[in-house]
């Protein structure tokens, strides 16, 4: 403050404070017109699996990077929970190898730094006791006291699936799965706002990391397990995809533009691809991998979300679960599959020895920890059908692999060609159809393909591609999934996570194939070289249907 | 690739026929398109027009030091609309056709791209910059050429570096969707919101953005979200008092008082306060401002804005808010709620929360310094809530005018 005094100017006399006030709540004055605006409550959020991976190099960077961005509450506490022994300071300093790694701009010397590392702290317990979450609990109330947590919680479960129901449970007997009651608060869990005049009662939320189950009995029983604990309001299953900036966009690019959604059906498209092709094996995953393969790994969760945002009818709002409703109707609509319909619709595949970009690659029984007779697929292929009536007779193509020729990830719209070949032979082989491409990585984008005329005196039409680049567009980085999905549940926004319903209905339509394989064992399973788009096989989905899979 | 388009690509003006911009930079861009895929490929993009005047080279010159930034975030058409106090410096410029080419104009044109890589590896994303030159009382000339240099279906921005009264201002304002000022120019000596008022009532004029105001984006965010706290929002009606006070000029020079009224402005507003009247004593950096308000129920207010000549120089641009403290009014007055930078970390502000009955921790959030380059680039790309300004514009005008 200046030192001068303020100049007292003739003002009629002050009124005094009114006793016994209404309770009635005036609206925030303020929020009117500030963009991006969203309600973050002073919360702690506790990291179950704080020394592994995920925390280091995803979490921690991306809880930093929003509080550089100034989004996190300003009373916040971070508290990483794991079996090792570890003090805070200790773990303070292992977070700064990983945040100088993949945080946008990490310097330990920033004040921003001191400021968030003083919040963060560090709990040993065994995920599987309870004394250790009763003394997590009379931590959680000194932070309370301490930085103005308010009793707000985030549990964050960056551990191994087989720890998600014993961590909710214990936590449910810690008494740490509910709002805890107190003088404003009340029982029952997390609510939105609270009437006028109330204050918020405290909120717990907890995010579930992938794989949500292995099979449809396994994440029914899941889903069981944490919902006699939690409400379905409090669990937010993560799938990261749905956290990317593209993937968003899907429903941006549909639900913002008039031209796209008349078209955007069976009238109109004759097929629809979707592809996630990864350039790298499995790695030092390869234990994990081989029980679980790339049917568990990408279609059932990734995949399955990436069709469901693409063929979703228009929800009636942006809210959670009016856009989680229209998701699941795609997925009960998804066309079961017969054992036989698996033979004919599915191909799985595996890596053989090859190479990529001139360097040698091993086969997959060839990798680390992996079985020399395994007969985990490394590649699937679908061809599936949505029985609606928005798609009746579209097929999706669905195909993802390992140690294909290159990383990326794209959804294709084909449209069916003109009624007649109205140019004859200068027409492009086969008219050329249109195709709208939506990159989702790594060359963000937006692409249409459509046939022009080659300048000169004779006709001949050839297919052009007009592209939209994210990265030529908005020369700012999107920000990492966790960064915005962390947001989202520290704000109780569950739009991008999946719900129980989804969970179950993607694992039901995947179920089939599963059983299928598994009796199958190594039969039916193809083999493809290491460095090329997969199996031949796989083009066999198309036959009968015209056209192929599309070269990348 | 000619030399031409080699120049024009390297950022080097290329001097142009003002009558034939459009096909002159048809005939640079075509070298460069043959390059597709090649090693020397550019993306040709542009996401919007921006339409500059600068009435002197030193606007020229601060806005040379930020379009890089700018066409970085958000390509555009960049158009430069320039008065030359001391005739036209032609032979600086390099003919694109050859110097015999150019047909006699009473302007003077030249085209150059600006270029940015977005990630190593990937091919550079150019835009284009063209530059009008017209010799001082020829200004009129520069605003019929505007209007067919506009690519058109994409939005049109006219950032003002000049007097907000020149009358060429409306004249090119109505080919455009915003005006882009800034509060917090008062070089000159002059207060700038009531002549920024005064644009934004006039019928040519769409809709006017503030760069000042942009700048207070971060304030606005923390304050709102300070009165998302229940307990604070039932202070909301007891509110009488706010002082704000702003990062002293070196030299004990006065400093803009543009964002800290604009602020005072919005709060006001925010508050359903009506301005009624202004007191000012002492000079210079020790000048306090008092304002009086109404508020909703017919009750006093007040504001007093001052200098915090005590902050270390330099620390953050001078003019900038430092405080804003909303007290209750007597009796209550220790209840407030305050956010302050301290001279030890200005890129943070300190929030602090107290009523008679409740003291909420303090609180630090980042409160970011974004460049002004940053603050441009944000407008190009985002909505803005033009009702919200212009309340606050109503209130803070007249506290300075």
């Amino acid at each position: 403050m200046a030192d001068s005094p303020s100049p007292t100017i003739a003002v009629p006399p002050p009124t005094a404070l009114p006793a016994g006030r209404p309770a009635a709540l005036p609206e925030n004055p303020f929020a009117e017109g500030i963009r991006n605006r969203r309600v973050v409550e002073p919360c702690v959020i506790v990291l179950f699996g704080a020394t592994g991976d995920l925390t280091h190099r995803k979490l921690l960077p991306a809880l930093y990077n929003l509080a550089r961005d100034g989004l996190l509450p300003q009373h916040v506490a971070i508290v990483g929970l794991a079996r090792r022994e570890k003090t805070d300071e200790s773990f303070r300093q292992d977070l700064i190898e990983g945040l100088k790694r993949s945080s946008r701009s990490f310097s330990e010397a920033d004040p921003l730094w001191q400021r968030f590392k003083s919040a963060i702290f560090y709990h040993p317990a065994s995920f599987e006791e309870s004394l250790g979450y009763r003394v997590l609990g009379e931590r959680l109330e000194r932070l309370d006291k301490e930085l103005g947590t308010e009793g707000n919680r985030l549990f964050y479960l960056a551990t191994g699936p087989e720890y998600f129901s014993p961590i909710v449970r214990l936590l449910g007997e810690a008494g740490l799965a509910r709002p805890q009651e107190g003088p404003n608060s009340g029982a029952g869990p997390a609510a939105p706002a609270g009437p006028p005049g109330s204050r918020k009662r405290p909120w717990v939320r907890v995010v579930v990391e992938k794989p949500f189950g292995r099979d449809l009995p396994s994440a029914i029983g899941l889903n069981r397990e944490l919902l006699a604990v939690l409400e379905e309001s409090q669990i937010y299953r993560i799938d990261h995809y749905l956290g990317k900036e593209t993937v968003q966009n899907i429903l941006a690019f549909r639900f913002s533009n008039g031209i796209f959604e008349p078209l955007w059906n069976h009238k109109y498209i004759d097929h629809v691809q979707i592809t996630v092709a990864e350039d790298l094996g499995v790695g030092s995953r390869g234990p994990y991998y081989d029980s679980s393969g790339a049917l568990r790994d990408m279609v059932q969760n990734h995949m399955l979300q990436l069709l469901a945002l693409v063929a979703m009818e228009p929800p009636v709002s942006m809210e959670a679960d009016a856009v989680r409703d229209e998701k699941v109707k795609v997925l009960r609509a998804l066309r079961p599959m017969t054992p036989e319909e698996v033979l004919r619709s599915a191909i799985r595949g595996q890596y053989a020895a090859g190479s990529i970009l001139g360097e040698p690659v091993r086969a997959y029984r060839d990798e680390d920890r992996v079985p020399k007779d395994s007969a985990t697929p490394t590649y699937v292929a679908l061809r599936l059908h949505i029985d609606n009536w928005r798609w009746a007779g579209v097929p999706f193509y669905l195909r993802h692999g390992k140690r294909l020729p290159r990383r990326a990830t794209e959804i294709a719209i084909q449209f069916h060609t003109p009624p007649m070949r109205l140019f004859g032979e200068a027409s492009a082989p086969a008219a050329s159809p249109n195709v709208l491409i939506l990159n989702i990585q790594p060359d963000e984008g937006i692409s249409l393909c459509f046939g022009s005329k080659v300048p000169g005196p004779d006709v001949r039409i050839r297919q052009v591609k007009m592209d939209f680049r994210y990265g030529h567009s908005f020369g700012v980085a999107s920000p990492d999934a966790y960064e915005r999905l962390l947001l989202d549940a520290i704000a109780g926004d569950s739009t991008l996570f999946t719900r129980r319903d989804e969970v179950e209905y993607a694992w039901k339509f995947v179920n089939p194939l599963l059983e299928t394989w598994a009796a199958e064992g190594s039969r039916g399973l193809h083999f493809y070289p290491a460095g090329t788009w997969g199996p031949e096989s796989a083009d066999r989905l198309f036959e009968g249907a015209g056209g192929h899979w599309r070269r990348m | 690739m000619n030399s031409a388009t080699a120049s024009f690509l390297s950022g080097l003006p290329v001097r142009v026929n003002p009558t034939d911009i459009e096909r002159e930079l048809a005939s640079l861009w075509k070298p460069a398109s043959e390059e597709a895929g090649g090693s020397d490929a550019v993306v040709r993009a542009c996401l919007a027009n921006l339409v500059i005047f600068f009435p002197g080279p030193e606007e020229r010159e601060y806005a040379a030091r930020i379009l890089p930034e700018v066409s970085r975030r958000h390509p555009n058409r960049i158009i430069n609309l320039l008065v030359d106090r001391n005739g036209l410096p032609g032979s600086r410029l390099e003919p694109a056709g050859g110097a015999g080419e150019a047909r006699s104009s009473r302007l003077e044109a030249s085209v150059t791209a600006m270029c940015s890589a977005p990630a190593p590896g990937i091919a550079p994303v150019c835009c284009e910059q063209i530059t009008l030159r017209a010799r001082l009382g020829e200004e009129p000339l520069l605003a019929g050429s505007v209007a067919p240099l506009l690519v058109p279906d994409i939005p049109v921005f006219l950032w003002w570096t000049g007097d907000y009264r020149n009358p060429l201002l409306p004249w090119i304002a109505r080919f455009v969707d915003r005006v882009i000022v800034d509060s917090r120019n008062e070089k000159k000596g002059g207060v700038i919101l009531p002549d920024i008022r005064h644009l934004s009532s006039l019928p040519e004029v769409k809709e006017v953005v503030d760069l000042g105001w942009r700048g207070l984006g971060r304030w606005r965010q923390t304050i709102a979200e300070l009165f998302d706290d229940p307990a604070a929002r039932r202070l909301i009606p007891e509110i009488g008092r706010l002082e704000v006070e702003r990062a002293p000029a070196s030299g004990g020079a006065p400093c803009s008082l543009g964002q800290s009224a604009l602020l005072t402005g919005w709060i006001a507003s925010r508050l359903g306060w009506a301005f009624a009247g202004k007191e000012v004593s002492g000079e210079g950096a020790g000048e306090i401002r008092t304002v009086l308000f109404r508020t909703r129920d017919g009750l006093p207010a007040q504001a007093s804005l001052r200098v915090k000549r005590d902050f270390p120089l330099g620390r953050i641009p001078s003019g900038e808010p430092l405080l804003a403290r909303l007290s209750a009014r007597a009796p209550a007055e220790e209840a407030f709620v305050k956010i302050a930078i301290d001279g030890a970390s200005p890129k943070a502000a300190k929030v602090s929360f107290q009523t008679p009955s409740l003291c909420r921790l303090p609180g630090v959030v980042p409160l970011p310094h974004f460049s002004d380059g940053e603050l441009l680039g944000e407008i190009l790309n985002t909505p803005v809530h033009p009702f919200v300004f212009r309340e606050a514009l109503e209130i803070a005008a007249p506290m300075v005018g």
